[in-house]
């Protein structure tokens, strides 16, 4: 083994084809983090957009409660908790509805930026 | 370990792990180079796990030899060194040729024998830092090589007669 000496290809070559992926791995964490950063904003504004709907359809639940009885009332023989029961899947149901979209259109909208 | 400091630690390096690897390889200088990029991207990709810089080299040997392995797993290489891949010039054809014998041996050689083999050697590494790069003990990496001289000197001595 001694005076083992191969041919190898040029020391210049390598580094540079090594830069070269160096450079890329560098790309694509760069854009991992940009995702991320994207992604909080996006959470961040469907949890706010999420709470305010939330609230504003709880303070107006009296309305939103008549107007499922009647409703209801109008289809088919009811007890009195199931109104209860559907105005507060309404109410929830918006609230996640309005908090995913807000995602949605937040995250678009800051890809948009990004591009 | 930041990118200047890892950079400066590839230069020092690169040379000897593509020495180890071309030899791991039975003279395939190619698919060493292939196995030599990819080691330093994972490197890389770690390089903030390494506490102690010193021991880069010990560590990408490391990185290396593991990929090895998997490459062999995977290509299932039982290396035809008569085929003599990935020679392109008329230059490392001959590299290729000079050390024939050496590199048909080699491959003979079992491969934690070879690893052991090329690492006290060829790298110069004592038998300890070899059981610390591919995780055997001390005892076993002693009679790895000891097994591997016996065999390549028979083998060598085989070929010149």
């Amino acid at each position: 083994m001694e005076g083992f000496t191969p041919r190898l290809s040029d020391s210049g070559e390598f580094m540079a084809g090594l830069m070269r992926s160096l450079n890329a791995v560098e790309a694509v964490r760069k854009s991992n983090v940009e995702l991320r950063r994207r992604c909080r904003i996006a959470v961040f504004v469907a949890a706010v957009v999420g709470f305010v709907v939330g609230v504003a359809l709880t303070l107006i639940m009296p309305y939103v409660g008549n107007i499922v009885g009647e409703i209801c009332g109008s289809f088919l023989q009811i007890d009195a908790l199931t109104p209860q029961i559907v105005t507060w899947l309404v109410v929830g149901a918006t609230s996640v509805v309005t908090a995913l979209n807000a995602y949605e259109i937040t995250l678009a909208r800051l890809s948009r930026k990004n591009v | 370990m930041n990118r200047e400091q890892f950079i400066s630690k590839v230069g020092e390096s690169q040379q000897a792990l593509r020495r180890f690897l071309t030899a791991l390889c039975c003279g395939d200088a190619q698919l060493a180079d292939d196995i030599a990029q990819e080691t330093f991207i994972k490197a890389y990709l770690s390089c903030e796990s390494l506490n102690d810089s010193d021991k880069f080299k010990s560590w990408v040997f490391k990185i290396a030899y593991n990929l090895f392995i998997d490459q062999r797993r995977s290509m299932k290489m039982t290396v035809d060194v008569d085929c003599a891949t990935g020679i392109e010039d008329a230059e490392r054809a001959d590299s290729s040729f000079r050390y024939q014998d050496l590199y048909k041996a080699l491959d003979l050689l079992p491969g934690k024998e070879r690893i052991s083999v090329l690492l006290y050697y060829l790298e110069g590494y004592s038998v300890k830092e070899i059981s610390e790069i591919n995780g055997f003990s001390q005892e076993a990496v002693r009679q790895h090589l000891s097994r591997g001289r016996a065999r390549l000197r028979g083998l060598l001595s085989d070929d010149q007669k």
